[in-house]
């Protein structure tokens, strides 16, 4: 449900983008081009502003043409902003949709599946740039035989007059409007084969032959029809993209095809258009659902239509894969409830940053009615001027690895704020004044790039002053971590590694000198220092785990083997940073899609085109979230456009995702 | 993108001929309809049939799911069970197909593979071979399907993980079959660790042979 809304909206916003272009359309030159042409769809397009009012979630087979659009919208080439006329197809095919959706959102349905309204269409047009291969795949809207309905009849007009006037030097190029001016002059093809052909289960091409020769018998003719009918190439096609299929029929020269038409179920359910074009049999259209089972074949002689036959064959559409994955709520959280998804942002006092997260179910918790198990945390005190930010992801495997990337956030996170909160560590900081200033002169001196051994003196030095170094402050803030976990199994009589987590998280403040930023990263996801002193440099505190294969990784709780000083020294770090662009923590459900491989979680260069293309502008991977580049824009926004985001679509990908930005 | 690639051996060779093989062509479509339900499936799942009789051959090359059509078989004529053949085959298709993890990617998932026979090997020797051979090749399991009163176990298991028998070669039998191996691969394409899933209990029809 709310999903449909959310494509909704996104097409609302769409939609009154296109109706701002018209102005820039009219601007343009040609009185009688491409631009003309679409300019005119235009009128027809405001008219459908009543969509978006009648949105109701009872309306039937809605959400597929609310998925087809979204996509016919991610076609358009250069993106709604910048309106590019060599995209006209898929303009047509974004119009089409929207009529699709008019037709049925804005009726009331006599019986499920059978809306009066759908059955009237518009002839098809295509109205593609004149050099166009016309054979090439052309969107096309739905077609259908019949007449029209006068309440359509506003629609209806568009499409008598411009036609006519463009088709004098269409035909040539464009077979597909030619066919309606043949509909409205001859009258055998207004006859409705389904009514004298046999056919009962449908989808089915219906088809009259002429054998070219008398002497020609059924029988024969029949068989070879049959024949020809399994040797030709697989039928095969996917939801949303243009489907062309030619079946030729004509090898053999003793009949031709002289009349073809599809069955409703093949031109409304489906959106595919019967046609015959040199002689072929043409299957056309953008197919608006999947389909898996067989086309069926009802033929008979023009002249003898008693005697017909009919004959099958295996067809796929391929289902949108997206309608594949359910979403099922969870029905037993033993203990540990988790919410589906969440998001949050809010501003860091005394920084001017705000920390903007968001964290949902991936498709394959989800499917299986699984709770998520990824979690965040965010957490301030103004008062100290610390600020402390984690991700942590539960193993899938683990039965309650939400409850340990919980406590791993929770419990490190309170531990490092119980710490650096206390006067004591404000103390600490002023003492160690001077060594924190050559720490960092060391620091940017190495381009960021210290080794964690090089801190060493410092963090002994600072010991030696004050009794105590950095180092051990987050190493008991991890081990109670770990001790918190532990502590919860012992509880519900369960083992550790049924609460196996990853974590990444920071504490950082800003002093006088800048940002300091305390590091630990244990497992796979990833965190990125982005635009490190505008010197454009990416710092990526750490390396991911990935083990030798995939689907391992180190985990928090893995014991001895990561709660002791040496190994949590190691995957701990230092970062001094006057100024930075952004901070960013995600999980592996982000970097997995975005990050195709290990190495490439180190690359800077994958992370500025992460940061500012994938982000503000989006790509193949993702549509943008521009939302979060736009000054001023509330906080609240921010982090739902960062949630909305988390639904990009990515194939093989079904992991929980987690993404948190310091901004 | 990682893939699950399965292999598909079939036994074309005459004994196959009719009822038999119709029914495993029902079974195959069958396999693939439920397949293209599975949303884990559609976004792994690559076939690829070999078939064998006389000689072996690539009847569909290594294809993704969402791209597979069943192609014709061939007719039928009557001829020895080249077995060796095709596990040769099916060895080189692996070595040429499959990806294997290194440092900067992560490898395909572990292959299936379901040989279906209704008769012995012929070429023995290369049979003999293949079936050390193959032990150098990592699958998450090798099917063998001895079906019809003819077909003898002893020899799938010389190299398959698990073998099955079907008394009869009829479309409910096939038809079993065929399901059981498509929820064997849904599972497998959904395992996300190197363990490799259990197969799940297979139903009546089929026996597992010990």
């Amino acid at each position: 449900m709310r999903e449909n809304e959310s494509l909704w909206r996104l097409a609302r916003k769409h939609f009154e983008s296109l109706l701002s272009l018209e102005v820039r359309l009219a601007e343009m030159a040609e009185a009688d081009g491409p631009a003309a042409r679409l300019a005119r769809r235009f009128d027809e397009l405001k008219a459908f502003g009543s969509i978006f009012e009648d949105f109701s979630d009872d309306q039937p087979d809605v959400r597929p043409f609310i998925e087809a659009l979204r996509r016919a919208l991610d076609d358009l080439p250069g993106g709604l902003d910048c309106f590019d006329l060599s995209g006209a197809d898929q303009w047509q095919t974004v119009v089409s949709y929207l009529k699709e959706l008019q037709a049925r959102v804005s009726t009331v349905c006599e019986s499920p599946g059978h809306c009066p309204k759908a059955e009237v269409s518009e002839s098809a047009e295509v109205e593609t740039s004149a050099d166009e291969p016309a054979a090439a795949g052309e969107p096309e809207t739905v077609e259908t035989e019949g007449g029209s309905d006068p309440a359509e009849a506003e629609f209806a007009i568009e499409d008598q007059s411009p036609p006519a006037a463009d088709d004098p030097e269409e035909p040539a190029e464009h077979p597909a409007p030619a066919e309606p001016a043949e509909a409205e002059t001859s009258p055998k093809s207004l006859k409705n084969l389904s009514e004298v052909l046999p056919g009962k289960e449908g989808p089915i091409v219906y088809f009259l032959i002429k054998l070219s020769a008398d002497s020609g018998n059924d029988q024969k003719t029949f068989s070879l029809i049959k024949m020809l009918l399994d040797k030709a190439l697989p039928i095969m096609g996917e939801t949303g993209k243009h489907f062309f299929y030619p079946l030729d029929l004509n090898l053999d020269k003793s009949f031709s095809v002289v009349e073809a038409q599809g069955d409703r179920e093949l031109t409304e359910t489906l959106g595919l258009a019967v046609t015959i074009e040199e002689g072929q049999i043409v299957l056309r259209g953008t197919p608006l659902t999947g389909f898996d089972g067989p086309l069926h074949f009802s033929f008979a002689r023009i002249d003898h239509v008693e005697s017909a036959d009919t004959h099958r064959k295996p067809m796929y559409i391929a289902a949108d894969p997206r309608t594949l994955w359910q979403d099922l709520p969870v029905e037993d959280f033993e203990g540990y409830p988790a919410d589906n998804e969440t998001q949050e942002a809010r501003p860091l006092p005394e920084t001017n940053k705000i920390v903007v997260a968001a964290s949902c179910r991936g498709r394959s918790h989800a499917h299986a009615a699984k709770p998520r198990d990824d979690s965040f945390l965010i957490d301030s005190e103004a008062e100290s001027g610390w600020n402390f930010v984690a991700v942590a992801d539960g193993a899938g495997s683990s039965r309650f690895s939400r409850q340990g990337s919980r406590l791993a956030c929770e419990t490190v996170v309170g531990e490092l704020k119980k710490f650096l909160q206390s006067p004591k560590l404000a103390d600490f900081f002023q003492a160690n004044q001077e060594l924190m200033g050559q720490w960092k002169e060391e620091f940017e001196a190495a381009d960021g790039s210290l080794e964690p051994g090089a801190e060493e003196k410092y963090h002994r030095q600072m010991a030696e002053n004050c009794g105590l170094s950095l180092n051990d402050l987050v190493y008991r803030a991890i081990y109670e971590g770990y001790k918190s976990i532990e502590q919860e199994a012992q509880s519900r009589q369960a083992q550790v590694r049924d609460y196996h987590t990853t974590l990444i998280c920071a504490a950082f403040k800003k002093f006088s000198f800048g940002f300091f930023f305390i590091t630990y990263w244990v497992g796979d996801g990833a965190m990125a220092l982005y635009d490190w002193n505008h010197s454009g440099r990416v710092l990526v505190p750490g390396i991911p785990d990935g083990g030798e294969f995939a689907g391992q990784t180190r985990f928090l709780t893995m014991g001895r083997e990561e709660i002791n000083p040496e190994a949590v020294s190691r995957r701990t770090r230092y970062i001094f940073a006057e100024n930075f662009e952004s901070l960013i923590l995600a999980t592996d459900g982000i970097t997995d899609p975005f990050f195709p491989s290990e190495k490439s979680v180190v690359d800077e260069a994958r992370w500025h085109d992460f940061w500012s293309r994938t982000l503000p502008v989006g790509d193949d991977d993702a549509p943008p979230c521009p939302e979060l580049f736009q000054d001023g824009s509330p906080l609240d926004d921010q982090a739902l456009a960062l949630r909305r985001w988390l639904n990009f679509w990515s194939k093989g990908n079904h992991d929980d995702r987690t993404i948190l930005i310091v901004k | 993108m990682r893939k699950l690639p399965i292999y598909i051996l079939l036994d074309t060779s005459g004994s196959m001929r009719g009822e038999p093989i119709e029914a495993v062509k029902t079974g195959l479509q069958s396999l693939l309809s439920s397949l293209r339900r599975d949303p884990y499936a559609m976004e792994t799942v690559y076939i690829s049939i070999i078939t064998f009789d006389r000689e072996a051959r690539i009847l569909s090359p290594m294809t993704e799911l969402s791209a597979f059509s069943l192609p014709e078989i061939p007719p039928l004529e009557s001829s020895p069970t080249n077995l060796g053949e095709a596990l040769e085959l099916m060895c080189q298709c692996y070595d040429r197909e499959v990806v294997k993890s290194t440092d900067d990617q992560k490898g395909d998932w572990l292959p299936l593979a379901v040989v279906m026979t209704d008769g012995s090997p012929s070429d023995t020797m290369l049979f003999e071979e293949m079936c050390d051979r193959i032990r150098q090749y990592r699958f998450a399991h090798i099917i063998g399907c001895a079906a019809g009163p003819k077909a003898k176990s002893e020899p799938l298991r010389k190299f398959a993980t698990d073998v099955v028998t079907l008394e009869t070669m009829d479309s409910n039998a096939f038809s079993q079959f065929w399901q059981w191996v498509s929820l064997a691969v849904s599972r497998q394409s959904q395992t996300t660790d190197l363990n490799q899933e259990e197969l799940p209990p297979p139903p009546p029809e089929i026996k597992l042979a010990i």
